[in-house]
């Protein structure tokens, strides 16, 4: 039983950390919180949905086209919201992040309707290991796959590319980023755009272990800021370290309490922390 | 339409206006005075709501109750029930950034719907509370309505009165003066963290008395009565048109807000009855779109800060 | 190389610099030093445009400062150590110094040696995170990440505040050793003694102002700065 669980975690933790990198770089080098974030995803899972079963294309090239849309939009609420608000107080900037989500999931509710939806209509068996001790899906060790993938990969482009150690500077410490010739600008626009493709990839991950709600990604935005949190903001590594321990803590706290509580898991460890740590595990010493 | 439909429509229009505009004041004093940022404006409002509901009804089998208090103790008791909400949820987030003030708030709104679906011993869950009494019902016959504008109207005004004496003592001008430099008022020696977890406190206060107001109104609250981040969104916009820190604002943004948002329901009331969630998803758009719009040009709102006379303002 | 006329700047609507005229000619070490508050470092950030500038002008090698973008003073040789939040923390030794190569990356290599061989303890922490380095060290790091850039003009903001006495000489001696290398110094420092020892030229500055500008020497040796700047 606590060993399902644990698998359980470390699906829905991946997924949270997919979601959480893009959140915690945006949270660290435009210092403020995205309230959007969530509905970023539930909007990529949709567009999947779109692809896939309204469109009738492969699963690989929905998550493509999905993954690009959701950069674009993303980049889209920073050109026309955020980027304008810069300069004023992040109360502004956040309540705006607010209404962006509203807008996002009310579109998708107009568009997509507010019933659940599926990617596929078939019922999969479970793989039994060890005489019943652990069940897992097939999709779901496709989602394990994909999670690391995306991960392995996150972690070369920010080690590796110029533009994402750019980026670790931004969010660093933007003035000096600045004053060494750092075209802040563009960086921003390119980090709105790896958001929104992790974020899509969560999205879709999600409904791919579940199905599609238009609230899915706003039942996640907490979770997904207590991972942020745990990790430290503006922490990229932090972030997925955050939301591994995240996703495993909801999964397992059902020995111990009602799973109608399980949101509540995110918020008390993100209290904690704020008790014990403001600056997260792995965040700078300010 | 009789007159007297419209009459009774403006009323009814008007007591839901006006208990946003409690709220709106509510939120003035975290946010407006004390540049706190709380989100879970729906949490408090719950809270409010069925702490008074549950004070003031009779013995009922499918809740907490048979408390049978008088109206007056149910809305007092749903203030303090609420700031005591916020003490706990200050405690370890006013210190901190605002931004982590404002992700606790969705946080403790979100286990508070939990908790309003999931303890039925409490709340009766999904099926919500109904038949909340309403203060001297029966007394006024078909003019009741007005009567408990009248009650509603008392509270703004109420609130009103405090909000702007606490304001202009010296408590409120330290609250004014941490807004405008934090750290100068931490160098003459004021505990910043006590000033600020106050105006929550207070705000959160009044908060639980509109949820209150709107439990007796409604009679029937359930978790599913209303969307919580709708009305928290709400709320938010009605305290950006009113300008920051603005009193007057604040109740003007709200009525002015109420009658916008309800003249969209009349807009989206012209699309054909199959499409009610559509309608709905529509209302909230327009609302949004109007909200950014008046972020990204008229920041100050309609009414912009007020300037109480001992700040010193750039005049300049 | 660096001529600044009669420039007035500070941040919004409040001035703090009013009208002051500097020099640095090529090779130089200048000095500017001054009390608290007396706008010596808003001066330096005047001129990588880091405040407000309500009038004058910065004219650096034939071209006018207080229009020109980041990248373009970088690429004219200007670069800029603040005094504070001079790294990236959560970065590497190693990244740091390569950011400072973010406009351009010729001879990179070459470059890295350069700032090995002037701070060789940065050598055996170049995989370290520089949060976790000591302050002697961090501000080898932000010396390093600056001198990546080839710089013509070296803006330095207090480089030697908050460090241990120890690290003070050794940073001067430092600032010392990268001026022979063809690299001119402006630089804003509290130990005015020290500093004005060492420079070409100095400014003392008061109240957004320029007070007296002589050769160092001749400034350590003015019985009225001595008496009123620098602690008799």
């Amino acid at each position: 039983m606590a060993l399902q669980l644990f698998l359980n975690g470390v699906i829905l933790g991946s997924i949270i950390a997919l979601g959480a990198i893009g959140l915690s770089l945006i949270y660290g080098i435009l210092k403020f919180g995205h309230f959007a974030h969530g509905d970023l995803m539930t909007l990529g899972a949709y567009f999947a949905f779109l692809f896939k079963v309204q469109l009738g294309l492969p699963f690989w090239l929905a998550f493509v086209l999905a993954a690009a849309l959701t950069a674009g939009a993303a980049i889209l609420l920073n050109l026309i919201l955020y980027r304008h608000l810069k300069k004023r107080d992040s109360v502004i900037v956040m309540i705006s992040s607010v209404g962006a989500a509203l807008i996002i999931r009310n579109l998708v509710l107009l568009f997509w309707g507010p019933q659940n939806k599926f990617y596929e209509k078939a019922i999969q068996m479970p793989i039994v290991l060890g005489d019943g001790l652990l069940r897992i899906k097939e999709n779901q060790i496709i989602i394990l796959v994909l999670a690391l993938t995306l991960v392995i990969a996150v972690h070369l482009f920010l080690s590796k590319t110029k533009l994402g150690k750019a980026m670790r500077a931004m969010s660093d410490n933007i003035d000096l980023a600045q004053i060494t010739g750092i075209n802040t600008e563009r960086v921003i626009i390119w980090t709105w755009a790896m958001s929104g493709v992790l974020t899509a990839a969560a999205g879709i991950l999600l409904a791919f272990d579940t199905h599609l709600t238009p609230v899915m990604g706003w039942n996640l935005l907490l979770p997904l800021f207590a991972a942020v949190i745990l990790g430290g903001i503006g922490s990229p590594y932090g972030a997925m370290f955050g939301g591994l321990v995240i996703g495993i803590s909801q999964e397992m706290s059902t020995l111990i309490i009602s799973a109608a509580y399980k949101p509540a898991v995110a918020f008390t460890i993100m209290i904690l922390m704020l008790i014990i740590k403001p600056s997260g595990l792995m965040g700078k010493k300010v | 339409m009789t007159f007297a439909g419209v009459f009774s429509y403006l009323v009814f229009f008007l007591i839901f206006a006006g208990i946003y505009a409690v709220m709106t004041l509510a939120l003035n004093m975290q946010r407006g005075f004390a540049g706190l940022f709380n989100i879970g404006i729906a949490g408090f409002w719950a809270v409010g709501a069925y702490t008074s509901a549950i004070m003031t009804k009779g013995p009922s089998p499918d809740h907490l109750g048979g408390f049978g208090m008088p109206f007056i103790i149910g809305l007092l008791a749903a203030g303090i029930i609420s700031s005591l909400l916020a003490f706990l949820v200050g405690i370890p987030t006013i210190r901190l950034r605002e931004d982590y003030l404002g992700i606790a708030t969705i946080g403790i709104a979100e286990i508070i719907r939990l908790v309003i679906k999931n303890e039925a011993w409490l709340t009766n869950g999904v099926r919500g509370i109904s038949a909340i009494p309403k203060p001297l019902a029966g007394s006024f016959g078909s003019n009741y309505n007005l009567f408990f504008l009248m009650i509603v109207v008392l509270v703004i005004a109420l609130f009103y009165y405090l909000s702007e004496k606490g304001i202009n003592s010296p408590w409120g001008r330290i609250l004014r003066a941490i807004r405008e430099d934090e750290e100068v008022v931490k160098a003459v020696g004021k505990n910043v963290v006590r000033y600020r977890m106050e105006a929550f406190v207070l705000g959160a206060f009044m908060m639980g008395v509109g949820g209150g107001l709107y439990a007796h109104f409604t009679s029937f609250i359930s978790p599913e009565a209303f969307k919580p981040m709708q009305a928290t969104f709400l709320v938010w916009i009605m305290l950006i048109i009113g300008g920051s820190a603005n009193n007057f604002g604040s109740i003007v943004g709200a009525f002015l807000t109420w009658g916008i948002w309800t003249g969209t329901e009349f807009l989206t009331g012209m699309l054909p009855a199959a499409y009610t969630t559509q309608a709905a998803a529509i209302r909230v758009i327009l609302i949004g779109v109007f909200l950014e719009i008046i972020l990204l040009n008229r920041p100050e709102g309609l009414f912009g800060e007020k300037k109480y006379s001992s700040v010193s303002t750039a005049d300049r | 190389m660096l001529r600044i006329n009669d420039i007035y700047s500070g941040y919004g609507e409040i001035e703090i610099i009013h009208g002051i005229t500097l020099n640095v000619e090529q090779g130089e070490i200048v000095s500017i030093v001054g009390p608290n508050g007396s706008g010596k470092s808003t001066l330096l950030k005047s001129i990588f445009s880091l405040v407000d500038i309500m009038g004058g002008e910065i004219n650096y090698l034939g071209s006018d400062l207080t229009k020109a973008a980041t990248d373009q003073m970088i690429k004219k040789g200007l670069s800029f150590v603040p005094q504070t939040d001079n790294i990236f923390p959560t970065l590497t030794v190693a990244e740091n110094l390569e950011l400072g190569a973010y406009v351009s990356r010729k001879n990179l290599s070459d470059r890295f040696d350069l700032i090995y061989n002037l701070f060789p303890p940065l050598v055996e922490k170049r995989k370290k995170k520089a949060g976790t380095l000591s302050g002697g060290q961090r501000q080898m790091v932000a010396f390093g990440r600056a001198l990546v850039m080839e710089p013509k003009l070296l803006l330095l903001d207090e480089p030697t505040a908050g460090l241990a006495p120890m690290f003070i000489d050794l940073i001067l001696e430092k600032v010392e050793e990268i001026n022979k290398t063809g690299v001119s110094i402006l630089m804003v420092e509290q130990n005015a003694k020290k500093a004005l020892a060492m420079s070409d030229r100095g400014y003392v500055l008061a109240a957004g102002e320029k007070k007296y500008e002589d050769s160092g020497r001749g400034l350590l040796e003015n019985k009225e700065v001595a008496q009123l700047f620098l602690g008799g």
